[in-house]
C-alpha cells in the first residue's frame, strides 16, 4: 500500500519491494507458498501479479500485472479482485450484460437466417460456426463459452479477454480497446475495425473458412451461398432465394425458444434444453464434415497431435518407427525436427553432425568446439 | 455462517467505496488499513474472522507488508 502521490509511476517505483516481501513469504522446504496475489496499491490504482505459489527469483522485474485499473473502474470489474473474499481472481471482463448482449446478437442472427427461409438445421451450425469463429482470434481467450455449451444454449456469464482488455460483442464489428502494447492480434479469424478487409463482409467471409476446411469449397473468392447472411443480417434485408421449410428439429433452441428468449427480459430460460435425438425426417447435410455431431461428439477427422488442429489435409509422417499425425510443415517441424546443439534452432535441412551432437551449421559446430567443419570447401 | 454477498450486492458496495475514497487524501501511513478494511468489508464482510489476515505484517528478515491473508473464505 502506498500513499496516492505514487499513483502514477506505481508499478514501476515499487514492484520491487511488493516482490521481496512475496519473495521472502515463501517457505518452499516447508511447503508454505507464497501468496498467490501481490495487490500494490496507492488508493486510487491497483496492480495486481500472481507471480505463482513458490517465488522464483526475480531479478529484473516481474511479469506483465495481470489488471492495472484504476479506483473508479473497480465496480467494473468486481471480479479483478475476487481473491478478496478467498475465491480466484478473474481478470478478464465479466459482465452479464455483455454476455446478454452477445446472446441476444447470436439470437438474431438465428432467427434472421430461419425468417428468411433457410433451413433451421443450417441456420444452426451456421450460427454456431460464425459464433466459434469469433472465439478462434489468436490474440483472444474465452474462458467460458458456455451459452454453446453441449449443443445447449446455457447462459451464465461469458467472459472475453484480449490480453486483459474488454472485447465487445456483438459481432461481426467486435472490436477491441486499444492494446498498450501496440501488437495486433491479426490472426485469420481477427475481425473488426484492426482488420477491415473482413470486416464488410464477415460473415461471409466466415462461412467460406468454414466451408475450406471442410473440403467443399471451391477455390477463388468467397461466394455467396443459400446459407449465407452476410448482407446487413442485422436489418434482414438481402436476397436469398426463399426455400420451403423443411424439418426444423435441432438439439440446439427451437426458432421458437429463441424467439421468447429475444423477448423475455431474463434469459434464464435460455438455459432449457431441447431434446437431442434427431427428426426422423432430418435430412440435414452437414456443412462442415468436422462440426459437432448431433451427440456432440465430432466426426471422425484426422487430428494434429501438436496443436491440435483437426484437419482434413493433414499428414503423416512416420520417424523411428513411429507415425505422427500434422496438419502443417510447421507443426511436424515442431515435433521432430532435431533441434541444434548451439543455437538452439531447428534444423530443417541436414545439418552437420559431430561428436554425437547435431548443429544447424559449421559455425555452430565450431561454437561448441568442433574443428574440421566448414560450410564451403 | 454468513450469507455471501452477490455480485450486485459487492458492486453496490464498491461503487459506495469508491465514491468515499475519490475525496479522500490517500495517506499511506494514516488510512491504509482504514482503506483495505473498508474495500475488504465489501468483497466479505466477515473476513475478520479470517485471522490468517492481518495488517503490518512484520517479516522476520525486516520489513512490513501493509497486509497479508490466505485466500480463504471467512464460512462454508
Amino acid at each position: 500500500m502506498k500513499s496516492k502521490y505514487t499513483t502514477p509511476t506505481l508499478p514501476e517505483t515499487h514492484w520491487k519491494q511488493a516482490f521481496d516481501y512475496w519473495d521472502r513469504s515463501s517457505f518452499p522446504e516447508e511447503g508454505i507458498g507464497a501468496p498467490r496475489y501481490v495487490l500494490l496499491c496507492s488508493f486510487d490504482r491497483f496492480v495486481v501479479w500472481e507471480p505463482g505459489e513458490f517465488p522464483v527469483p526475480v531479478l529484473d522485474r516481474p511479469g506483465p500485472a495481470r489488471i492495472d485499473l484504476m479506483l473508479g473502474e473497480l465496480p467494473e470489474r468486481v471480479e479483478a479482485l475476487d481473491f478478496l473474499r478467498g475465491t480466484s481472481a478473474n481478470f478478464a471482463v465479466n459482465s452479464v450484460d455483455l454476455a446478454e448482449r452477445a446472446v441476444d446478437a447470436v439470437a438474431r442472427l438465428y432467427v434472421s437466417m430461419t425468417d428468411r427461409g433457410i433451413d433451421a438445421q443450417q441456420a444452426r451450425d451456421f450460427t454456431l460456426q460464425v459464433t466459434w469463429c469469433c472465439f478462434a482470434d489468436p490474440s483472444a481467450s474465452s474462458h467460458y463459452v458456455d451459452f454453446l455449451f453441449n449443443d445447449a444454449v446455457v447462459h451464465r456469464d461469458l467472459y472475453v479477454a484480449v490480453d486483459g482488455h474488454r472485447a465487445l460483442l456483438p459481432f461481426p464489428d467486435r472490436q477491441f480497446e486499444d492494446d498498450p502494447s501496440g501488437q495486433q492480434g491479426g490472426g485469420a479469424y481477427h475481425v473488426g475495425p484492426r482488420n477491415r478487409r473482413h470486416s464488410p463482409d464477415v460473415l461471409e467471409w466466415l462461412e467460406w473458412t468454414a466451408y475450406r476446411r471442410s473440403g467443399e469449397s471451391p477455390r477463388g473468392r468467397p461466394r455467396r451461398s443459400s446459407t449465407s447472411c452476410s448482407a446487413d443480417w442485422q436489418s434482414g434485408s438481402r436476397s436469398v432465394p426463399r426455400r420451403s421449410r423443411t424439418t426444423t428439429s435441432s438439439c440446439l433452441l427451437t426458432t421458437r425458444a429463441w424467439r421468447r428468449l429475444l423477448t423475455s427480459s431474463s434469459l434464464a430460460g435460455a438455459t432449457s434444453r431441447c431434446s437431442s435425438r434427431p427428426s426422423r425426417n432430418d435430412r440435414r447435410r452437414p456443412i462442415h464434415a468436422w462440426q459437432p455431431t448431433h451427440e456432440g461428439r465430432r466426426t471422425e477427422m484426422p487430428q494434429c497431435e501438436v496443436c491440435g488442429n483437426e484437419y482434413d489435409k493433414s499428414m503423416e509422417i512416420t520417424h523411428a518407427g513411429q507415425t505422427h499425425v500434422f496438419d502443417s510443415f510447421e507443426c511436424a517441424i515442431h515435433a521432430l525436427a532435431p533441434q541444434c546443439g548451439h543455437c538452439g534452432c531447428k534444423i530443417v535441412g541436414h545439418g552437420v553432425e559431430a561428436q554425437g551432437s547435431t548443429y544447424c551449421c559449421a559455425h555452430c559446430a565450431t561454437g561448441e568446439g568442433v574443428e574440421g567443419l566448414n560450410d564451403r570447401a | 455462517m454468513s450469507d455471501h454477498l452477490t455480485r450486485p450486492q459487492i458492486r453496490d458496495r464498491l461503487t459506495a467505496f469508491v465514491a468515499r475514497w475519490s475525496q479522500r487524501a490517500g495517506d499511506e501511513k494514516s488510512e491504509a488499513q482504514t482503506f483495505l478494511g473498508e474495500l475488504l468489508d465489501c468483497y466479505d464482510p466477515e473476513w475478520r474472522q479470517n485471522t490468517d489476515v492481518r495488517f503490518e505484517h512484520r517479516f522476520p528478515s525486516g520489513g512490513f507488508a501493509t497486509c497479508c491473508g490466505r485466500a480463504t473464505r471467512s464460512s462454508r
